[in-house]
């Protein structure tokens, strides 16, 4: 239950401006551990390094400084074994609902019978069993969220990345996927919990969903407060109107609000001034 | 000829009319669907008609110009003497040969051009002389180089027609939605299986846009071809038919070129229809 699955140190990632070539930093100095089975969710102010975190994590985006290990390996591009579930449901439109979700499969030519039936089970799993041969702009967006999902479960990876995932659905679709993805992520335990980690601005979803919430600073991102969220799950919706669910809540906001030190905010100004 | 009309490069794949709506089938309704259609029916058959009374009252001679009545005379006697048939075997054989050419060769030429850009750079010149000079003015070299045979008209008909439909499937395949391309990447699509998976299904309404292009461009291709080879073919049989004062003959000649264009256009449209319903709905 305590082995490392991911590892960052001293992590620096930053984009290099194509037009001027300025580097700027989005990550600095990071240092972070996630553990295997655990779901851990980074909060931060939008602009923060998260996404570009995440992308690192899936291979997108190049390491810049320090070291960023997967299972104490280098990550050097993406790979089999991790998957995103990405902002924006991204899924072929000339393909079926079943055919995104194996497409992962088949370019990595691991699509047999066992691995067709996982797909299939997961399409019921995530409730699309009926909208398997629909093309995805017959879908709602939250159906095409939960494509999106199993399309990143088919593979079996072992470490889950989910970028901010329900950021543009409606709240009401939102709150459900919450629980959906919690009720899926713990039906599809193969070998124990699948080790998540899941970006998002949205401190109630992350209280939901995470065993532990880390905040970010906003650009160039380092760790402001980490938080453990010791309640039991399976997490339901009377939870989430519990005294200790606004408890958690407060606390995270307090940290997204109230960032260390001024000297360092006026330098990250510069930064940022240099990224707009 | 409808692909005449197209913007030469880079055209926008084809926009859907909005989608047929259930009705009862009364008269005035069937009119109102299919006004557009009606219309164009009416278009063609008044000038036809105005084509036949100005030969008819003495005001345009008809040895000269020939009328409707005359053309599907000559035509009704072509297909029935059977006379037009090795004229419209040799046009259509290289034609057949020419698209295939060009579509197998064009549509991995694009794909490949599209994705890397050293590649891209390398040839934009090339594709951008060939496509802006006039390839009519090296047919008397091609023929001195391959002499009058196939070979020659089916480099001709080639050139013509597939410098479209490389430029088009080019910039498609730039122009590639950024998510899809991340979507390969993170479920760690080889570049040869990127092509075929992604980029290929993802370009389709491209591909047959330009695939329409290179029709209408290989046709006039073909047709200058066999003006200039003079041996063979539907271009021929028009200019052996003018030479011998035969209008009748040339026209319905014509005829049957704008219809083998119209239909080759129709198919096309009928297999974008099939394949890319997905990106009209998007």
């Amino acid at each position: 239950m305590s082995d490392v699955c991911l590892e960052a140190k001293d992590l620096q990632l930053g984009h290099r401006s194509r037009r001027t070539g300025a580097f700027t930093l989005a990550v600095s100095d990071l240092n972070l551990q996630i553990m295997e089975h655990e779901f851990v969710v980074i909060v931060g102010p939008s602009g923060s390094g998260k996404s570009t975190f995440l992308e690192s994590v899936a291979g997108l985006v190049p390491v810049a400084g320090g070291s960023l290990e997967l299972n104490g390996t280098n990550i050097k591009g993406p790979g089999p074994e991790r998957s995103l579930v990405f902002q924006q449901a991204s899924l072929f439109p000339w393909r079926t609902v079943l055919g995104n979700i194996l497409y992962g499969l088949q370019v990595q030519r691991r699509l047999n019978a066992g691995t067709r039936r996982h797909a299939t089970e997961l399409l019921e799993i995530v409730g699309l069993g009926d909208a398997a041969d629909k093309f995805p702009h017959e879908l709602s967006g939250g159906m095409k969220q939960r494509a999106n999902l199993a399309r990143a479960l088919a593979t079996d990876p072992k470490l889950l990345l989910l970028d901010e995932p329900f950021g543009a659905l409606d709240a009401q679709t939102r709150e459900n996927l919450q629980e959906e993805l919690l009720r899926v992520w713990e039906a599809d335990a193969s070998n124990g919990r699948r080790t998540a980690l899941f970006i998002t601005h949205d401190v109630a979803e992350a209280v939901l969903l995470a065993d532990r919430v880390i905040v970010f600073s906003s650009a160039p991102a380092t760790i402001t407060k980490v938080v453990t969220v010791d309640a039991p799950r399976p997490r339901d919706v009377a939870w989430r109107r519990s005294a200790e669910f606004t408890a958690y809540c407060d606390e995270i906001l307090t940290a997204l609000h109230h960032e260390p030190s001024a000297t360092n905010t006026s330098a990250r100004d510069h930064v940022n001034g240099d990224a707009a | 000829m409808s692909t005449a009309m197209q913007p030469e490069t880079a055209a926008r794949p084809h926009q859907p009319a909005n989608p047929p709506v259930a009705q009862s089938r009364t008269l005035s309704t069937w009119m109102e669907r299919h006004r557009s259609g009606l219309l164009g029916f009416v278009g063609i058959v008044v000038v036809l008609i105005v084509w036949q009374i100005s030969t008819g009252t003495g005001l345009a001679d008809p040895s000269f110009s020939s009328n409707p009545l005359h053309i599907a005379k000559a035509e009704v006697t072509l297909f029935r003497s059977g006379e037009i048939y090795p004229y419209l075997k040799a046009s259509g054989l290289e034609m057949l040969w020419g698209l295939l050419i060009i579509i197998i060769a064009g549509i991995p030429i694009g794909l490949v051009r599209g994705r890397s850009r050293v590649l891209h750079d390398l040839t934009e010149p090339w594709v951008n002389i060939l496509y802006s000079t006039p390839y009519v003015i090296v047919i008397p070299i091609l023929i001195f180089w391959s002499g009058i045979g196939n070979t020659s008209r089916i480099v001709v008909i080639v050139w013509a027609g597939i410098l479209p439909l490389v430029i088009n499937v080019t910039t498609g395949v730039r122009n590639l939605d950024r998510d899809y391309i991340r979507v390969a990447t993170v479920f760690c699509t080889p570049r040869l299986t990127f092509l075929r998976s992604v980029a290929l299904p993802a370009t389709l309404p491209y591909i047959l846009a330009g695939v329409r292009l290179a029709i209408g461009r290989a046709l006039v291709g073909a047709i200058v071809a066999e003006l200039f080879l003079g041996n063979n073919g539907l271009g021929y049989f028009v200019q052996n038919s003018t030479t011998n004062s035969n209008i009748d003959g040339a026209m319905a000649g014509v005829v049957i070129i704008a219809v083998v264009a119209l239909l080759l256009n129709w198919g096309v449209r009928l297999i974008e229809r099939r394949f890319t319903h997905w990106a009209e709905a998007q």
